[in-house]
C-alpha cells in the first residue's frame, strides 16, 4: 500500500493520442512548431483516418497499460475521405458504451474533432485530457494480473 | 389479415407432413431440420431431399445443437440455392441468417424460412442420452398455456423476440389449446401461399384472433427479461466484477466457434495471443510483477463484445458450450442490446437495414463529440 501511494505520489499519466494524417496530426505539429505549451506525456500514433481505428485498438492501449486514449479526426464534413469521421463517431459511441457496460470509466476515452489549423485547440484538448485523466489517478487495469 | 391453414396432426408430426408434402410435390427441392441420429446417436440438422429420410425428423424439439442461421450460412456462403429450399429454424437462428447476409456470409436467394414461435430451448446437453420425454410433454402442456418451461436456457427465459420476424411461415404454437390435436401455420409471405395452395393440406384460412396465453407469454419474457438484467451488475470503474466473471475463462474460445456471428476464419484475437512475444512478457511484467500467460484472457472477451454485439441475437450458444459456467449469453445479450439501442437497431430485424458500423447519420451522436 506505501509502496503504491509513492508511485502514485510521482504519478505521470501515461496519454495515447490517435491522430488523422490530414488534420490533427498537422494540427499537433501546428502546436509544436508554435511552441505551444503543452503536457509532454501524451504519445501519437499517426492514422490515415479516424476511422482506422478500431475499438479494440483503444482498449488494447487501456489493457497494456495507458491512462487515457484520445482519437481526433476531422471535423464532421471535413474528412479527407468525405465521410470517414462519420464512421469514427459511431464507433465511438459503441465504445463507450461497451466501457460503460462492462463497468470501465469511460470518461478516459475520448473523441475531438481538430483541424490542421487549430494548433491551439490541439494544445488546449492535450491540457484538458490530461486535467480529467490526472485527476482519476491510475488506469485500474494497469496493473491488473488476470486480464 | 394474413391467411393460416391448419394440419390436422400435432407439433413435429405436423411440421413432418408440411415438409413431407413439400418435398414430395416439388414445391421445394430439399428442406432444413434438426433429425435424430440412428441408434441415440444425437440431434443435428440435416438437409433431407429423401421425404422417407424426415421419419426421423424433429423439427421442434426444443434444443439447439448449432445454430440454424450459422448451418444456413455455411450452406449458402459460396452460392444461393438455386433451387427452393425450405428450413425449420427458431427466430433467433432465423436473425442471425438475417445478421450474416448482411456480412456476406450468406445468401437468402430460393429459401423459405419456417419458424416457430419459440417457447424457448433446453440447454444443449441434454441431447446427448437424456429422453428428455417427461420434460417435452411439461414443456408442451406450459406452451398451450402461455408459460415458460422449466429447465430452458437462461437467455430463452428473457427473450422477447420469440416470435418470428421476416420468415415466410410461422409455426403458431404459443398459447394453443389445440396443440395436441392440430397444427396452426401462418403464411407471412405471398410465396408461402403459393406453395401451400397445391400441397392438398387444406384451404387457407383468415388469421384467427390471438390466444390469450401469447399475451401472457410476452409478459413472462419481459419480466424474465428484466430479472436477468438485474442480476448482472457490472456497474464501476475498474471493470472489477467484469474482470471477475471472466477471470475464471479458460480461453477454449468454444463460445467464438459457436456464435453465429462470429464467422471470421481467424480470429483476430487468437492470433494476437499467439503474437505475445517476449516484449509482452517483459512489458507486462515490468508493471505489473506479475501476468497471466498466455495473456488476453478477459481482453478476448471484451474484444468480441466490441466485434459482435451490434449484432448479437441472443441465441445462448455460448453460454451453453461454456466450459466453467460463465453466463457468456446473458452477458452478451445485456451489452449486446445496449449497444443496440444507441442506434435503435435490432439484429435480424431487417435484411435491408445496414449494420450501424457500416451506415451512419450526418447530425447524430453529439454527445461522444466531447
Amino acid at each position: 500500500m506505501a509502496d503504491k501511494k509513492k508511485k502514485e505520489a510521482g504519478y505521470e499519466p501515461k496519454i495515447l493520442s490517435f491522430c488523422c494524417n490530414w488534420c490533427s496530426y498537422a494540427g499537433a505539429d501546428l502546436a509544436g512548431v508554435s511552441r505551444l505549451q503543452m503536457p509532454a506525456n501524451f504519445r501519437t500514433i499517426r492514422v490515415m483516418c479516424s476511422s482506422r481505428v478500431n475499438p479494440v485498438y483503444v482498449f488494447t492501449a487501456l489493457e497494456r497499460g495507458a491512462d487515457g486514449v484520445i482519437v481526433t479526426g476531422c471535423h464532421p464534413g471535413d474528412c479527407h475521405y468525405a465521410r470517414g469521421n462519420y464512421f469514427t463517431r459511431r464507433r465511438q459511441a459503441l465504445l463507450e458504451k461497451v466501457l460503460e457496460e462492462i463497468g470501465f470509466d469511460r470518461e478516459r476515452v475520448m473523441l475531438r474533432w481538430i483541424s490542421a489549423s487549430e494548433g491551439p485547440e490541439f494544445a488546449s484538448t492535450m491540457e484538458e485530457f490530461d486535467a480529467t485523466i490526472r485527476s482519476k489517478g491510475k488506469n485500474p487495469l494497469s496493473e491488473e494480473v488476470f486480464l | 389479415m394474413t391467411a393460416t391453414i391448419t394440419i390436422d396432426k400435432p407439433l413435429d408430426e405436423g411440421v413432418r407432413t408440411l415438409l413431407r408434402s413439400m418435398l414430395e410435390k416439388g414445391t421445394v427441392r430439399a428442406v432444413l431440420t434438426l433429425r435424430r441420429l440412428e441408434d441415440g446417436g444425437g440431434v443435428a440438422h440435416c438437409l433431407v431431399t429423401d421425404p422417407a429420410a424426415l421419419a426421423e425428423a424433429v423439427p421442434l424439439l426444443p434444443v439447439m445443437p448449432s445454430q440454424g442461421g450459422q448451418v444456413l450460412s455455411h450452406l449458402t456462403q459460396e452460392e444461393p440455392f438455386k433451387e427452393p429450399v425450405a428450413a425449420v429454424v427458431r427466430p433467433c437462428e432465423a436473425r442471425a441468417f438475417v445478421e450474416l447476409m448482411k456480412r456476406n456470409q450468406a445468401f437468402g436467394d430460393n429459401l423459405v424460412l419456417i419458424s416457430p414461435e419459440c417457447p424457448g430451448v433446453f440447454p444443449v446437453q441434454r441431447v446427448s442420452g437424456d429422453p428428455m420425454d417427461d420434460d417435452i410433454d411439461a414443456y408442451w402442456r406450459s406452451t398451450s398455456e402461455g408459460k415458460g418451461a422449466d429447465g430452458l436456457r437462461p437467455v430463452c427465459t428473457g427473450c422477447e423476440l420469440f416470435e418470428p420476424i421476416g420468415v415466410d411461415m410461422t409455426l403458431r404454437l404459443v398459447g394453443r389449446s389445440d396443440l395436441d390435436k392440430v397444427l396452426t401455420v401462418r403464411l407471412d409471405t405471398q410465396r408461402a401461399e403459393d406453395m401451400v395452395k397445391d400441397l392438398g393440406l387444406g384451404k387457407a384460412k383468415e388469421d384467427g384472433k390471438d390466444p390469450k396465453g401469447l399475451e401472457a407469454l410476452r409478459s413472462a419474457r419481459a419480466k424474465g427479461r428484466a430479472d436477468l438484467r438485474a442480476e448482472l451488475d457490472f456497474t464501476g470503474e475498474d471493470m472489477a466484477e467484469f474482470s471477475r466473471t471472466f477471470g475464471k475463462c479458460i480461453s477454449c474460445h468454444a463460445c467464438s466457434k459457436v456464435c453465429p456471428i462470429c464467422y471470421c476464419q481467424m480470429c483476430y484475437f487468437e492470433a494476437r495471443a499467439a503474437a505475445a512475444g517476449p516484449a509482452w512478457w517483459r512489458n507486462d511484467l515490468k508493471r505489473k510483477g506479475a501476468t497471466r500467460a498466455p495473456p488476453g484472457t478477459v481482453f478476448f472477451h471484451v474484444g468480441r463484445l466490441l466485434h459482435m454485439s451490434i449484432s448479437c441475437v441472443a441465441c445462448g450458444m455460448c453460454e451453453d458450450v461454456c466450459p466453467v459456467d460463465i453466463p457468456v449469453a446473458r452477458i452478451f445479450k445485456k451489452v449486446g442490446e445496449a449497444a443496440q439501442e444507441v442506434f435503435e437497431y435490432v439484429p435480424g430485424r431487417d435484411p435491408k437495414e445496414e449494420i450501424p458500423i457500416k451506415t451512419f447519420v450526418e447530425d447524430e451522436l453529439h454527445e461522444v463529440e466531447r
